[in-house]
């Protein structure tokens, strides 16, 4: 097909078929710039061979984009992995801190209580010595 | 308290060690509010200590029900006084087995 018959649009997509310039990229220039390129492309072996580089280079980062695209991608996945992880895992020493808390509190209860019972005298030698190992053996590993 | 101290004491609380991570993790206590005053410190302090108190109380409860404990007073007797010690135990093995969870 002559080139000055081409339309636009047919240089631009024989421009992408034949030298593997994207259309996002000979978008840019007008059609007779196009055409120009067309016919430098065919007739000179500098161009050619400066815009084959071009274009393996242009492909060689957007391969790159791609795959940093998709380790950022899975980069993001992993970190709302770990947060959500993280999350549960504060929730869970949240709660044992209240349960500690609560532990201390029960154990000054109960003491309190002994204390109590010691001091009106209500319990005999063997209850003691009970409450003491019952209480020791609470918190035997 | 000092602003410094305020700050630290909500840190702790919230899970977090710098005021943009507060902001981030619990906005619901930082919006609209002035970071740089003494004031919001008390205030965000004073809200979350209330949430701590309020959550505090319902473990209680639960923990309460669950063990076993029982209210002493001045009509218990010496079973009682046994029955809660029975009931630290179980909290205290209930505690063990959840530490010993999270560290695996």
């Amino acid at each position: 097909m002559p080139l000055e018959k081409l339309e636009i649009n047919d240089i631009a997509h024989q421009l992408k078929e034949v030298y593997g310039i994207n259309k996002n990229i000979s978008s840019s220039l007008n059609q007779q710039q196009q055409e120009e390129l067309f016919s430098l492309l065919e007739n000179n072996q500098t161009v050619l061979s400066l815009t084959q580089l071009f274009v393996a280079k242009n492909n060689e980062l957007a391969n790159n984009n791609r795959k940093y695209g998709r380790q950022r991608e899975a980069a993001k996945r992993d970190l709302r992995d770990e947060e959500e992880k993280n999350d549960e895992l504060n929730t869970q020493v949240s709660q044992l801190k209240y349960e500690l808390k609560e532990l201390r509190i029960q154990l000054v209860t109960v003491l309190n209580s002994f204390h109590g019972m010691l001091t009106k005298d209500v319990l005999n030698r063997s209850e003691i010595i009970l409450f003491v190992e019952k209480l020791r053996d609470s918190f035997k590993k | 308290m000092k602003i410094k101290q305020l700050k630290q004491e909500v840190y702790q609380l919230t899970f977090t060690k710098t005021t943009k991570q507060l902001k981030i993790k619990k906005p619901e206590l930082t919006k609209g509010r002035d970071l740089r005053r003494k004031d919001s410190w008390i205030s965000i302090y004073s809200t979350f200590k209330l949430i701590d108190d309020f959550q505090q109380d319902q473990v209680s409860q639960a923990v309460s029900t669950k063990h076993g404990f029982k209210l002493i007073d001045k009509h218990s007797n010496f079973t009682d006084l046994l029955n809660n010690v029975n009931a630290l135990g179980s909290l205290c093995k209930t505690i063990e087995s959840k530490i010993d969870n999270l560290s695996s």
